[in-house]
């Protein structure tokens, strides 16, 4: 079996997870809904990822103390052969939707603060067949990528919010992290339909992450630095805007990036910040899609990854296609429900499992006393 | 059916006509070429040396072609006054004054087998001949591939071995200063085109005593010499056996260059970049063998194959090491800014000036528009156009010789440029862009590195044309993916910043000269490393 996992370190995991939860977090999360009743997303969006980290951290806990080598080898001790099969399934299908959704909206950024003459096609043309070229040289080359930019692309995150300080106003934000405690909650759970796969797909390549405790590390610390991150851009849109105002906007980031270069003799470096993160989306959606590959073929393929991530890849060009032409609505179903369909089943896996493995080491002991 | 279109688009071609294509193979089919079963490799030559003077001599003849092929020299003498013998050598492959000084002079003296006993070839290599190289065999592949190669060999009378001489002494370029490798403050001497003298400027500068040269042929029955170098208990015992598992697979006759032992041995070949580092510097491959790589050298190539090779190790130059520290540093700085806007630049500025002008200042785009307002072609169209003439001009300096070179180089740059923006045919902005672009590429130290960076910039020019700032970020990642999985020998390219490996070593910034003591963390090598 050719999976392409490789060989990568924690650096690499971190940097990956890192652009994964960012790209997800910022550009996924942030459609109108999320500012409807007030512009608490600097709690909620990192609050997403938190609770991502904590099913993750959770279910490496439960791998290491059942000594499985991956998730998927979980699911089977947890559950056994055939609801493993089902949730590996659900982590193949949300891998895949994550990965729609965030070409999904970037392509829709770049055709309509950019290339606004021409259709999304074409647009879609030249994203997909870059995130199919990563994703089918493997883990290894995605996670080396990553390494590549994730410095650059978080440096200039953090550099994009230091420009427009002097339109920071603390008012804007509402509402404040202790009122409304229950929407915010109920914001950040719902958010997690697109912070959870990131962080399975890396403990189901804990052997390409030599271990879970190296993927754990680089989870941790790529979860932390997005959480760092995702609040600080949330802050600096909530204080730049009033959710009155972001409800009706389309890409927050983006506005806030246009307000540094009003009246500025520097150059305009909105369209420029967009591109750059256009790269982290390219890395994000080749981890999603290779992901699915990945699992899919650990389950029901022995042989080859690469076919399975080219043919991904064009049904994923398929789904945007078809999206485009307004047909598709079935991927909202997976915004709605993707969270409870996540935290539910792997929350059970990991207290079976957890479980399991504690009456089978007692069941030892004793055996070894007799 | 597919005949009757053939020949329906033979135009009426008459039968019989005779064409340069019907080869004694027959016609080649429509599309591309018949393909053909490659022949079975010549099975090797098993023979011993036979005792009977004539029977090996013959046995030469035919080997060497003699009749037709007059290099090969068979002088038949007495040795010792008693027995008669022969020796064969390739003229002017050997030197003349060693065969008659030391093996023929030595070997007619009367007297000389007064006391021998035994072996009669070893005792005449060990008590009459006076060379210092000197070997006996009973294999007849050795004594061809030896006289092949410029030794001697001496036949004698009822004895089934032959006795070979290193008699090697043909012409040779002397030592001479690099050509393209030049550096202000340090060793002015490069390989040249002989093997021997090539390990002796390595062994020059390295004085461990675990260095060593293994010696091997290549090349199917072409047999090129060529020395693989390494130490010894400290370079990867995996990455040595790779190179020469890579080497003894060559089965092809034409390995006669250093690049083409470099293609037939790599792992990509399609990759613009290159995987193994070719210098024509002995001390930095002797500093790159200390770092536990291995050195290829071929027979009659004046470079060095240095295996493996990273990004970080082609961009560096061999001065960095001999400058002082900050300069050292700044010097780097310098030569990576230069690649990228090398990379870069051409296409950014297309991407800006055609879609994207928005991120420009008006003065800057009144400027660019000011100055392409007579020019008729597309400012893409214009772009690629003066990048090829930039690699025209860049070619043809680089093959006329000396002086006319430099000439090429101004007429093609200033006055060219000159004259095609008084034409209208380019504006001064582009031919600015362009410009800095060739200064650029010019700070990469490695030339097959300058050729990989032509490649990007075209093509992503050619993206920046098509898709503005989306094509040149599309691509860019593509490229970027390419060198992530690109590995050269084992080692990742873009090592040891990405994977990240346990070297404390700056990649961009130059390091403490104390940090050579050990061995590079990404070589994996046998001893403690960095």
């Amino acid at each position: 079996m050719k999976l392409c996992q490789g060989r990568v370190g924690k650096q690499e995991g971190a940097n990956l997870i890192g652009i994964a939860l960012v790209s997800s977090a910022l550009f996924v999360l942030d459609i109108a809904e999320a500012y409807q009743y007030g512009n608490g997303t600097y709690v909620s969006f990192p609050g997403a990822i938190l609770l991502a980290l904590v099913l993750f951290l959770l279910l490496a806990g439960a791998m290491r103390a059942s000594g499985q080598k991956d998730l998927l080898a979980l699911m089977d001790f947890a559950f056994g052969k055939f609801v493993g099969n089902i949730l590996s399934a659900l982590i193949c299908v949300l891998l895949f939707a994550n990965a729609y959704f965030l070409i999904s909206r970037f392509a829709t950024m770049v055709h309509a603060l950019v290339f606004m003459e021409v259709t999304l096609f074409p647009v879609l043309l030249w994203i997909v067949p870059v995130v199919i070229y990563i994703a089918f040289h493997g883990f290894e080359c995605i996670a080396r990528i990553a390494k590549c930019f994730g410095v650059i692309l978080g440096a200039c995150l953090l550099l994009s919010l230091l420009f427009p300080i002097d339109g920071y106003e603390a008012y804007r934000l509402f509402p404040l992290p202790l009122n409304h405690w229950d929407t915010i909650a109920a914001d950040a759970f719902t958010g997690t339909f697109a912070t959870i796969p990131a962080m399975l797909a890396l403990l189901c390549m804990a052997q390409g992450m030599q271990g879970v405790q190296s993927a754990k590390k680089a989870g941790i610390i790529g979860a932390a630095v997005s959480i760092g991150l995702v609040a600080a851009v949330q802050v600096a849109i909530g204080m730049t805007f009033t959710y009155t105002e972001l409800q009706n906007m389309f890409v927050p980031l983006y506005r806030l990036n246009l307000k540094l270069v009003q009246e500025s003799y520097f150059f305009r470096l909105d369209k420029m910040l967009l591109f750059l993160w256009l790269i982290g989306a390219l890395i994000a959606g080749a981890y999603y899609l290779y992901g699915a590959g990945f699992v899919f073929c650990r389950r029901w393929s022995r042989y080859d990854i690469r076919p399975a991530v080219i043919a991904a890849g064009i049904i994923l060009l398929c789904c945007l296609t078809t999206e485009h032409m307004g047909q598709l609505q079935a991927f909202q179903v997976v915004r709605q429900y993707g969270s409870w369909l996540l935290v539910v089943p792997f929350t059970a896996a990991a207290a079976v499992a957890l479980v399991k493995s504690h009456f089978l080491k007692k069941k030892g002991q004793t055996d070894e006393k007799a | 059916m597919l005949d009757r279109i053939i020949r329906f688009f033979r135009f009426g071609r008459q039968d019989g006509e005779f064409e340069l294509l019907e080869t004694e193979r027959g016609i080649p089919e429509f599309w591309g070429s018949a393909r053909e079963e490659a022949p079975l490799p010549e099975q090797e030559d098993t023979r011993k040396v036979c005792k009977s003077l004539a029977e090996n001599e013959e046995r030469l003849r035919i080997s060497f072609r003699a009749d037709i092929n007059s290099d090969l020299i068979l002088r038949p003498f007495t040795l010792g006054g008693k027995i008669p013998a022969f020796l064969a050598y390739l003229n002017g492959m050997a030197d003349t004054d060693q065969v008659s000084d030391f093996i023929l002079r030595d070997g007619m003296r009367p007297g000389c087998l007064d006391h021998a006993r035994g072996n009669l070839a070893r005792y005449t290599m060990e008590n009459v001949f006076t060379m210092g190289e000197a070997e006996t065999t009973e294999a007849w592949a050795d004594v061809k591939q030896a006289v092949m190669e410029g030794r001697s060999a001496v036949f004698i009378e009822a004895c089934g071995q032959a006795v070979l001489m290193d008699t090697r002494g043909f012409e040779h370029r002397s030592v001479t200063e690099p050509q393209a490798e030049k550096v202000v403050r340090g060793p002015q001497e490069a390989f040249v085109e002989n093997l021997r003298t090539n390990i002796t400027l390595l062994r020059r500068i390295l004085h461990t005593e675990d260095l060593v040269c293994e010696m091997r042929g290549a090349g199917g029955d072409n047999g090129i010499r060529l020395a693989i170098l390494y130490r010894e208990g400290i370079t990867n015992i995996t990455l040595v056996e790779e190179v020469k598992r890579r080497l003894a697979q060559i089965d092809t006759r034409t390995v006669i260059g250093m690049g083409v032992l470099e293609q037939l041995t790599e792992e990509h070949s399609l990759s613009p970049f290159p995987q193994v580092l070719q210098t024509e510097r002995p001390d930095r491959s002797a500093a790159l063998l200390m770092q536990g790589h291995v050195v290829v050298l071929l027979d009659g190539s004046p470079f060095a194959s240095v295996m493996p090779a990273t990004l970080f190790t082609l961009m560096t130059s061999p001065e960095d090491v001999y400058m002082r520290r900050p300069q050292g540093s700044i010097i780097r700085i310098v030569r990576y800014i230069g690649a990228m806007i090398s990379i870069l630049l051409p296409a950014f500025f297309l991407a800006l000036a055609l879609y994207h002008q928005g991120l420009l200042s008006t003065e800057v785009l009144t400027t660019v528009i000011a100055s392409r307002k007579m020019v008729f072609a597309p400012i893409g169209a214009e772009m690629i156009f003066l990048l090829v003439v930039f690699q025209l001009i860049r070619e043809a300096g680089m093959r006329v010789p000396g002086n006319i070179g430099q000439a090429i180089g101004i007429i093609g740059g200033l006055i060219l440029g000159q004259a095609a923006v008084a034409a209208n045919l380019a504006s001064s902005v582009v031919l600015i862009v362009v410009a800095l672009t060739g200064l650029g590429n010019f700070c990469i130290p490695d030339y097959s590195t300058q050729l990989a960076a032509a490649f990007f910039r075209l093509t992503l020019t050619i993206a920046a044309w098509i898709g503005g700032l989306l094509g040149v970020i599309c691509l860019m990642t593509v490229f970027l993916a390419w060198m992530a999985s690109l590995k050269s020998y084992g080692v990742p390219f873009l090592a040891p910043f990405s994977p990240k490996a346990h070297s404390q070593k700056p990649m961009i910034l130059r390091g403490r000269l104390t940090m050579h003591q050990q061995a590079e963390d990404i070589m994996n090598t046998q001893e403690e490393t960095l």
